[in-house]
């Protein structure tokens, strides 16, 4: 399997990234020469193994809930790319158009 | 004249004893920072006020009666994907380069409620995604045996921190070797615990069934006061082993010879595909190991070799999805106007605040995730992923440690494999294993390689038997003295 150009402009929209022209022949060669060497993951027999997801085995964890202080509005809106009156301000995200 | 460095089990004692105050080691430590920083580009940011005012307070503290913990006055380097309150932390990325914490990570905060003092953060590859330091936002470090060579990575900064002496402790972390193979290329420890024994509260995720913290050394000693001081359970990390004891220091006065301790070195790593200096110091460490009292014998892992595979996948769709939080909104840096609207602007603060590899990487993640591939890709490498444990767990019925090279060859020349991206990640090719399977594994300096150049050799554990690590790691300290801890030159 290899990606095409047309594979390649919904992967930058998939992954929310603009890239310039000659970038995007660039990261797709790059992108189908890695594709290439993990093929031979591919060729190896796997009928019947179970996924591992996680190394260690865990299952939900549940703790008491308790009221502890967090942040204030103010601490966590310092780090905020841009806020106005105690809001994270964003760009639109409905086109008018 | 710059002062040595001491280790940190001496510090703690000299400055509990007050023969000493940790403003002067912190003041020793900067200074050497600075020069390390001129010279190496080890850090992004060093806290020269911060650490001044931790050291005076605990100097305080100290002349007050207060037993101030085991590593009174230490300073240690952290890694720039560790938060630290009030410091601003990076990730090595652009995207996060005003980003600064309003809270420490765990590790740090246990650290420091032992009397470590932060005296700087370390430079690393962006999210630490590389392991070469390359893809750093700030520039690449260079190596201290060789300033024309890389320091490896991701975590080359903490590594370059204790091989020149700026600090006898960082923490670093570890996704597929990245504490690791940093400490070979510099001649320290370099050790990775079992996957949950230390919190990741605060620390900047890159793959999360694959990230653990670990730490840097030049002792076996001051590896088991920090692990001792780190490890347990966090309520604050999901992952957090709830019922860890660490019992390090307690392995530590164990550490007498090898006598009946059965180690494999695993015959698909340690043959073919290594420089021949590094198969020499893997000869070296196994005739060591031997006259201790250990068993080498050769154990096959069939589905070793295809753990780069597996691995990549997997940490590229784990990344994919980390990463997702980047996007210029709510937090991190933004470009582009407003007006542009939201899908356009996050688009462009994540194609420009993203380095070239993290970009790489990205798109490798999501498409190994996306519809119509999922099966092919990310479930095969999970499955593959279970091969690998199902192969250490047999191993594990025969012997107690595993051994390989820690990488197949040492430092190589700054820009060397920067534009063949696949072929750093087949360096990888010793370490990803033990971060697949969750295992703790550690890099012991072996001695000199091609170029006169540090190398280092892997052991892994059991899950859970990390201390059988440190163990060994203090036996053969206390037989080759020579190999171990050499600091490079400044």
């Amino acid at each position: 399997m290899s990606i095409s150009d047309q594979g390649m402009e919904h992967l930058k929209t998939l992954a929310r990234l603009k890239l310039g022209d000659e970038e995007t022949q660039a990261l797709k060669d790059d992108l189908n020469k890695i594709l290439a060497y993990f093929e031979q993951i591919r060729d190896l027999d796997t009928e019947g193994v179970e996924e591992l997801a996680r190394p260690i085995d865990s299952f939900n964890v549940f703790r008491e809930d308790i009221l502890e202080q967090g942040l204030t509005q103010q601490e966590a809106l310092a780090l905020a790319t841009e806020a106005e009156e105690g809001f994270f301000k964003v760009p639109r995200t409905i086109d008018t158009d | 004249m710059l002062l040595d460095m001491k280790f940190a089990y001496q510090i703690a004692e000299e400055v509990r004893a007050q023969t000493t105050s940790a403003e002067a080691v912190v003041q020793t430590a900067l200074a050497r920072a600075g020069v390390v920083q001129q010279n190496l580009n080890a850090f992004v940011t060093i806290a020269t006020e911060e650490a001044l005012k931790w050291a005076r307070a605990l100097d305080a503290r100290i002349r007050a009666g207060e037993d101030v913990g085991v590593l009174a006055g230490v300073p240690v380097v952290v890694k720039d994907n560790i938060c630290t309150k009030d410091i601003r932390a990076t990730a090595g990325s652009k995207i996060l380069s005003e980003f600064v914490p309003p809270y420490s990570a765990t590790v740090v905060q246990r650290l420091e409620q032992a009397g470590a003092i932060v005296i700087a953060k370390a430079n690393l590859d962006e999210f630490g995604m590389g392991g070469s330091n390359e893809n750093s936002a700030f520039g690449p470090t260079l190596n201290p045996w060789d300033s024309s060579r890389v320091p490896g990575g991701s975590s080359g900064g903490s590594a370059v921190a204790v091989a020149t002496g700026v600090a006898p402790l960082a923490l670093g972390t570890d996704t597929g070797g990245s504490v690791r193979q940093p400490a070979g290329f510099n001649g320290i420890i370099g050790f990775k615990p079992t996957y949950g024994r230390l919190s990741r509260y605060g620390v900047i995720a890159f793959a999360s069934s694959l990230d653990q913290v670990g730490v840097l050394c030049r002792s076996s000693r001051d590896l088991a006061l920090a692990m001792d001081v780190m490890a347990g359970h966090d309520a604050m990390d999901a992952t957090s082993l709830a019922t860890d004891k660490p019992m390090f220091g307690a392995a530590l006065k164990q550490a007498t010879d090898l006598r009946g301790l059965r180690i494999g070195l695993i015959s698909e790593l340690s043959e073919q595909g290594n420089s021949p200096g590094v198969l020499a110091a893997l000869k070296r460490t196994v005739d060591k190991l031997t006259t201790l009292g250990a068993s080498v014998g050769e154990v096959s892992l069939p589905h070793a070799p295809y753990g780069i595979a597996s691995y990549y996948l997997v940490a590229t769709a784990e990344a994919s999805s980390n990463l997702a939080r980047y996007d210029g909104m709510i937090y991190s840096e933004r470009s582009g106007d407003n007006g542009l609207g939201q899908l356009e602007v996050m688009m462009r603060s994540r194609g420009e605040g993203f380095g070239p590899e993290v970009r790489r990487r990205v798109l490798m993640g999501s498409y190994a995730l996306s519809a119509g591939y999922y099966d092919a890709y990310y479930g095969k490498a999970l499955k593959v992923r279970r091969l690998i444990a199902n192969d250490f767990a047999r191993a594990f019925e025969n012997f107690d440690l595993l051994m390989t090279p820690t990488s197949p060859g040492t430092a190589y020349p700054l820009g060397e494999k920067s534009a063949d991206p696949l072929s750093m990640y087949l360096d990888d090719v010793d370490t990803v294993l033990a971060n697949l399977v969750g295992l703790g594994a550690i890099s012991v300096p072996a001695g000199k390689a091609e170029n006169e150049l540090p190398c280092g050799v892997q052991f892994s554990a059991p899950v859970l038997q990390d201390e059988r690590l440190v163990k060994l790691t203090a036996v053969l300290e206390a037989h080759d003295g020579e190999a171990f801890a050499p600091l490079a030159p400044l």
